[in-house]
């Protein structure tokens, strides 16, 4: 067996992909990513700030985004510790792998998560895709694998194979009203998606 | 041709004399003439001799470079597809321990004592704890494991804190322990081969087998007089065969197209192929086609092709990564390969490797000192393969799957890689949990063994089948389909039809309490029901469920009546939600849609599938999801290509919050219910689960799931004959056993409680909120809203 390149699946996920882009997801994920972000940091006062403005998206673009957030999610988790391991504040933190209490296997399924997320940005949703399946057998409260598996469904015009991953990624998602607003956009965006190629109305 | 135009005259044979014997004399002229005679014969026949002899080497010319064409030119041999299992993920929270050891040992991991240099080897570290690791390489569908060199850092419990690369110090999130070959799906011809270009094979391994094989390989053109001759040579002093002189071309054409007959036909007809073969091919496709072609030992019954299968077999490792001493072992191996096989004969095959050394120290190829060390090396053979695993169940499964969409002759010589969601760990464990708890019940229970007292027939076996997979992705990772494969290949996972008893009433109870319940009580997980005989019309008939024990518990909750299995509370429940409810319920989350809407299904009185029970079950595991059960997660083609991928898909059937509440009830059923014998059977981690028992005591049932992990385990006999034992007696302990095991070592993790549930410390049996006299207190969920506001009235004020 070779890797030569991408299969004809990862064709389509990239070339579908650009039908899907449209400003209102754009905003939506954007904005998600920077609730999402506050959430994970847990500090209101980020939120005052106003919200850049929503990048033209380019597949995977508006994931890296999200990538971020699933950092300081990472940071928080590890106890101070990046997702490549480095360390961001206290040095003696690094020695810490998880923060008390925090489920091991939860940890180890969002770091996975990372690295689908590089993927993506790589451009290889195949190999996120297995990586993110991967994310939630071994921890099925990953709401953040759930919804990039979502995400590579709809750029892969399969948008009744992302709406459960997208409504599941949402019910697991932090309870932060902003973010939550945004992840319906996603799920709005996805449902429109599927009406469409359903050829029935929402 | 006409004789008497052209011939001498020679007079009829029956010319002679009654009585005359002897020769005529020559008279001098006739001498002359017979001489002249022949010389014209001669002259005559020889063109007509030499066109025929001309025509005949052109039609074998011929028809040897069409068999060439058509059978060396294009795809030279039927690959035949493999079956792999899932690969082991590694990740921190995993334990590292003995029985990781054991899993990198099954897979061929070898231990070392120094840092891992080579693929395929390990070491374990005390202080600090650690274990390093040298990955092999692996094409996985969608990325190639270079094989890489990690380090687990461990905790002092041994689990993994973080995994590092030892090369560069970075974290390591995406390690993995390769997958493992279940089987080849091979056709008549039972080979193993990997297909390799000449550019893979190391030069010295090339140096290697010229030198030992046909050291004038690139001088001659297919046959070689001067090697024929000297074997031959040898021979005759040998008096007996000894050399066959073959050129590797030779040997090629042998292999390829001929048999291993020692006649002089063959062996004539092996030197034409072989000197077409070099006139239509070049010396390169030759020899990668001989280093892919040549025979190199016994798999169990698969013959093993080609030095990078042989590599892999008896060294664990690529044939660029071989040593000089390994090269000189394979290139030793062609003469015999299972003589001087590593395996079999180690001490020949080392012998015949320092010959072969000797050989290339002779031929200038190594030098004294690279002979001494390469003489120095051990044999670094690894153990064989073992036999091939049992999950004879699970490939069945796969092959029925892929036959649906393949034909025979692709599966067998296109060379697809079959990846699948087996884990061959789990896979032994449950077959060994299936096993001994077969014996174990057949030693405690005489009466399993005894005759058949029904009838005059002999009882047949006891059964079980155990299907076992990840609720979050569908993945099956273990199946046993009955006791022995070998005797029986009924997969009765699939195929076994047998009523679920008590397995079925988790479903009254959903559609009961459940956000969408529609029955004219407003039934929650406290609300009380009577445990009294009753009698249920149901189209001009009556029905009268009975309790197993035959005794009745008065007022129960509704946690309590699925904790205790009580039939007859169940059937009340059922009634009220109306028994079409139910029905419809049960086909949602995954029942066959033949089943009936009458009330014996309340209490388990249709029948299903283990595979059906897995199935809903997984619903209530993964936050009222359903996933598709997968074996095969991805078929690749020889090229790389992904001819199918079975990405995971999730469907919702329930609410969340309602798929919560059933897995709250059931937890009730593990901490004081008829499967309270779990934790006294070691089994402590946070599990959900149900036995059954049918009314006539044939089958015996235990569906039960842990956040990761979801299994489901019948026990009966294939006819209806008298089990006797009970779900909690018969299939929970190897449920248990199974699940011991398939957990060990991975972290402990909780069913996530959903949006829209709350949790409240209750007393079961008083329905209030638990105080401090409350002998059984259990933390039940409740959706929002619906939890107990009042103490429990039984121990409390």
């Amino acid at each position: 067996m070779h890797v030569t390149g991408n299969s004809p699946h990862d064709n389509r996920l990239q070339g579908v992909a650009r039908r899907h882009r449209s400003a209102a997801r754009a905003s939506s994920l954007a904005a998600s990513c920077v609730a999402l972000c506050i959430a994970a940091a847990g500090c209101g006062a980020p939120a005052q700030r106003p919200l850049p403005e929503p990048p033209v998206l380019e597949a995977p673009g508006p994931l890296p985004r999200t990538g971020l957030a699933l950092d300081a999610v990472l940071a928080r988790l590890s106890g101070g510790a990046s997702a490549d391991g480095a360390v961001i504040g206290d040095p003696a933190a690094s020695a810490r792998p998880a923060a008390a209490g925090v489920d091991a296997a939860s940890l180890a399924s969002l770091r996975i998560t990372r690295s689908a997320v590089e993927h993506l940005e790589q451009r290889e949703p195949q190999r996120a895709l297995d990586l993110l399946e991967r994310a939630i057998a071994i921890d099925g409260g990953n709401g953040f694998a759930y919804l990039y598996i979502g995400y590579i469904h709809l750029e892969d015009g399969r948008p009744d194979r992302a709406l459960p991953f997208i409504e599941r990624g949402a019910m697991l998602m932090p309870d932060e009203p902003a973010l939550q607003k945004e992840v319906r956009a996603l799920r709005l965006a996805a449902k429109m998606e599927d009406a469409s190629v359903s050829g029935s109305r929402p | 041709m006409s004789e008497e135009s052209t011939g001498p005259e020679f007079p009829p044979s029956d010319d002679r004399l009654p009585g005359q014997t002897g020769r005529r004399r020559r008279e001098p002229g006739r001498l002359r003439r017979g001489l002249r005679g022949a010389l014209t014969l001669g002259l005559v026949l020889t063109p007509p001799l030499m066109a025929a002899a001309a025509l005949a080497g052109w039609f074998l010319y011929q028809e040897i470079d069409r068999t060439l064409e058509v059978h060396f030119a294009g795809q030279r041999w039927d690959f035949p597809s493999k079956v792999w299992s899932d690969s082991y993920a590694l990740y921190p929270g995993l334990t590292a321990g003995e029985r990781f050891v054991q899993r990198l040992e099954r897979l061929g991991y070898r231990r070392v004592v120094d840092e891992p240099r080579g693929h395929g080897e390990f070491r374990t570290l005390r202080l600090p704890p650690a274990l390093e690791l040298h990955l092999r390489p692996f094409e996985y569908p969608t990325h190639r494991e270079p094989g890489r060199r990690i380090r687990l850092e461990l905790d002092s419990d041994r689990r993994i804190e973080r995994i590092r690369s030892l090369d560069d110090g970075s974290e390591v999130h995406d390690a993995a322990l390769e997958p493992i070959l279940l089987a080849g799906l091979h056709g008549d011809l039972r080979e193993d081969r990997r297909e390799m270009t000449l550019d893979e094979v190391p030069v010295p391994l090339v140096r290697a087998v010229i030198a030992v094989e046909d050291r004038r390989f690139f001088q001659h053109g297919g046959f070689d007089p001067r090697g024929f001759a000297r074997a031959m040579l040898a021979n005759l002093k040998a008096m007996g065969v000894r050399q066959g002189g073959s050129t590797l071309t030779q040997q090629l054409m042998k292999n390829f197209f001929l048999t291993e007959d020692r006649t002089v036909a063959r062996k004539l007809r092996e030197a034409a192929m072989a000197v077409v073969a070099e006139q239509r091919f070049d010396k390169r496709e030759i020899l990668e086609a001989y280093m892919n072609e040549i025979y190199l030992g016994q798999r169990h019954s698969v013959g093993v092709h080609g030095m990078w299968e042989a590599a892999q077999y008896y060294f664990g490792r690529e044939p660029r990564e071989l040593s000089l001493g390994q090269i000189a072992t394979l290139a030793g191996m062609i003469r015999a390969p299972n003589y001087y096989s590593p395996h079999k004969n180690p001490e020949r095959a080392l012998e015949r490797r320092n010959v072969v050394l000797e050989v290339l120290r002779t031929t200038g190829e190594i030098d004294e000192r690279t002979l001494a060390a390469a003489r120095a090396e051990p044999l670094g053979v690894i153990p064989p393969a073992p036999p091939p695993p049992g999950a004879s169940y699970f490939i069945d499964v796969v092959r029925s799957e892929l036959a649906e969409r393949y034909s025979a002759e692709v599966l067998t010589s296109q060379g697809y890689e079959i990846f699948t969601t087996l884990d061959l760990e789990l896979q032994r464990a449950a077959e060994r949990a299936v096993a001994q708890g077969l014996e174990r019940l057949e030693r405690d229970y005489a009466s399993l063994t005894a005759g058949d007292g029904d009838s005059d027939r002999p009882r047949p076996r006891l059964e079980a089948a155990l299907i076992s997979l990840n609720p979050r992705t569908g993945e099956i990772v273990s199946m046993v389909g009955g006791r022995s494969y070998r005797e029986s290949q009924y997969n009765r996972v699939l195929e076994a039809r047998r009523q679920p008893g008590s397995v079925f009433k988790p479903i009254v109870f959903l559609a009961a309490i459940g956000s969408e319940r529609t029955g004219a009580v407003h039934y929650g997980p406290m609300t009380f029901v009577e445990d009294e005989p009753f009698e249920w019309e149901y189209d001009g008939r009556v029905w009268a469920p009975q309790n197993y024990e035959r005794e009745f518990y008065g007022r129960v909750t509704i946690a309590d009546a699925l904790a205790m299995s009580l039939n007859v509370a169940t059937a009340r429940v059922a009634r009220d939600v109306g028994i079409g409810a139910v029905r419809d319920m049960a086909v949602r989350l995954g029942v066959d849609e033949q089943l009936p809407a009458y009330p014996a299904i309340a209490l388990g009185g249709w029948e299903v599938s283990p595979l059906e029970v897995a199935r809903v079950y997984s619903v209530f595991a993964n936050a009222g999801l359903a996933t598709e059960a997968i074996a095969v997660s991805k078929v690749v083609d020889r090229s790389g290509w992904t001819v199918e991928g079975h990405p995971v898909e999730i469907h919702r059937r329930i609410p969340a919050s309602d798929a919560f509440l059933v897995t709250s009830l059931l937890e009730g059923v593990v901490a004081r219910g008829t499967a309270r014998k779990l934790r006294a059977l070691g089994f402590q981690r946070p599990a959900a689960g149900k036995t059954g028992t049918t009314n006539d005591n044939n089958d015996a049932w235990f569906a039960g799931y842990t956040p990761e992990l979801l299994t489901v385990v019948w026990v009966g006999f294939d006819r209806d004959a008298h089990l006797g034992l009970t779900g909690s007696s018969a299939a929970l302990p190897i449920w248990a056993q199974f699940m011991r095991e398939a957990l060990a070592g991975r972290p402990e993790s909780r069913f996530t409680v959903p949006r829209g549930v709350v949790l409240a410390d209750v007393d079961p049996a008083s329905g209030g909120l638990a105080v401090a006299g409350c002998r059984h207190v259990a933390r039940q969920a409740f959706l929002e809203g619906e939890a107990p506001e009042h103490n429990c009235d039984l121990h409390g004020p």
